[in-house]
């Protein structure tokens, strides 16, 4: 192996914070420390460009949350999988922060979830071994079958969520010029979710860079409760109003989506049918430089609600903008369920390195060891 | 495992897939659907079990075959599919 092969690891393994005689490890999500997560991900070692980030509820760290983080270990897919992985490098960013958002509110935008204390614990090159069939289920926490990233800075979680973000890169060899290919996907768990909550069209709202500015918060929309949706803008505080209804196909006999450029917003589509309008204005949040705005849907404890869609667009008022004055988002969709519930991870995913906003996907983890001091 | 650009989150046995012969497929992204097409055919969308596996029994005839689960190049495989005669 050459030295420039080397040199990399070296210097990352030389740098990294120490364990001390203190250090333990939490596995999240918590229950799978030593059952397997009966599927498989290629978070983070997939060799090519994303950006993912996982917002875990602080609460799944056990005592690890008031402690410094120090690594994090990912073990290889085991759950019947007898297949030998791939082995190679990939380049790897990691970066933690304590996210303003809880799992459920977290949504699409990586700037909105990450914390203002992001801290970039890992910047290198991995080494993925060539691996074996696991010798057991799960696999066990140690090498070949499992991989440990060693922080070079600590972190400690300062809310009541952990953001992990990671930037995965393939790695060429500067020498050969060769692209490694590793297939090296790690064990992963999918817990029951709601799995309706679906985004329709895209935002024409050109003050606001998002295509996708508005969501929801799916853990609030259980019988009795208080269903929240959401938006987010620039810097400028607006009047918006959320409109709510119960069909994203149809509205007066007319197909959604609806082209509004006749109506004198061009480039912007009614999205859904709406029977109810919510109003609530876009102010500036003391998180930072943009705007947000909440509107609360009560919700009957009626058991006959349960699984009913319900729709949501946001119109925001920005005179001289067009001949409507109005800017219109994209539109949401989700069920009344209450298995929506308690939503501990989330997942959100972007397919390339410069994107600032992903697909989400809620209740999806890998499983993941943390190593603290 | 290499997409048009590279890596990609599909692994195939056997790989290229043969015409009239049965391919497993092994899927390690996060979608829950995904689809698959021979040359110009209608897609056809599948579901991958828990751990990412589904089969193509037989692989229809055809010159290439697509997989794709519609989150960007990662997501997105072709391969040439082997005749025989």
């Amino acid at each position: 192996m050459s030295l420039a092969k080397v040199l990399p690891i070296t210097v990352a393994l030389a740098a990294v914070v120490p364990l001390t005689g203190q250090s333990r490890a939490e596995v999240i999500p918590n229950g799978f420390a030593n059952h397997d997560g009966a599927t498989l991900s290629d978070f983070p070692f997939g060799a090519y460009d994303t950006r993912r980030q996982l917002i875990v509820a602080g609460s799944e760290l056990g005592p690890s949350r008031n402690r410094d983080l120090v690594g994090m270990q990912f073990r290889r897919n085991a759950g019947g999988d007898t297949s030998p992985l791939d082995g190679g490098r990939v380049r790897l960013r990691v970066t933690l922060s304590s996210s303003p958002l809880t799992a459920s509110q977290a949504c699409e935008s990586f700037a909105a979830n990450r914390g203002s204390d992001a801290t970039v614990v890992f910047d290198g090159v991995i080494d993925l071994p060539a691996t074996p069939a696991p010798t057991s289920d799960p696999a066990p926490w140690v090498e070949p079958f499992a991989v440990t990233i060693p922080f070079q800075t600590a972190f400690r979680l300062a809310s009541s969520a952990l953001c992990i973000e990671t930037e995965t890169s393939p790695y060429t060899d500067p020498l050969t010029g060769t692209t490694d290919e590793p297939w090296w996907p790690v064990d992963a768990t999918i817990e029951r979710t709601p799995d309706d909550v679906t985004n329709l069209g895209a935002s024409c709202w050109t003050e606001n860079p998002s295509p996708m500015p508005a969501c929801v918060v799916p853990d609030t929309f259980t019988l009795g409760g208080r269903g929240v949706f959401t938006l987010t803008g620039p810097t400028q505080p607006r009047p918006a109003v959320c409109m709510v209804g119960l069909s994203g196909s149809e509205f007066l006999g007319l197909t959604l989506p609806f082209d509004l450029g006749f109506f004198g917003a061009p480039g912007c589509s009614l999205q859904i049918a709406p029977f109810l309008q919510i109003p609530a204005p876009l102010a500036r949040t003391p998180a930072g430089p943009r705007t947000e705005a909440h509107a609360e849907l009560p919700i009957p404890n009626d058991a006959n609600l349960t699984s009913l869609p319900l729709f949501a667009q946001w119109m925001v008022f920005v005179p001289g903008n067009n001949l409507l004055g109005t800017q219109w988002s994209n539109g949401v969709s989700i069920r009344i369920d209450p298995t929506n519930r308690d939503i501990r991870y989330t997942w959100i995913e972007a397919p390339d390195l410069v994107s600032g906003i992903g697909h989400v996907f809620r209740g999806r983890s890998p499983v993941i060891r943390i190593l603290d001091n | 495992m290499a997409g048009p650009g590279g890596p990609s989150r599909f692994k195939m046995l056997p790989d290229p897939p043969v015409a009239g012969q049965a391919v497993e497929v092994t899927y390690s992204g996060p979608a829950k659907y995904i689809e698959y097409q021979i040359d110009g055919q209608a897609a056809v969308r599948i579901q991958p079990g828990p751990d990412g596996k589904f089969r193509i029994d037989p692989v229809p005839s055809g010159d290439e075959l697509m997989l794709s689960d519609n989150l960007g190049l990662p997501g997105y495989l072709y391969r040439e599919i082997v005749q025989t005669h």
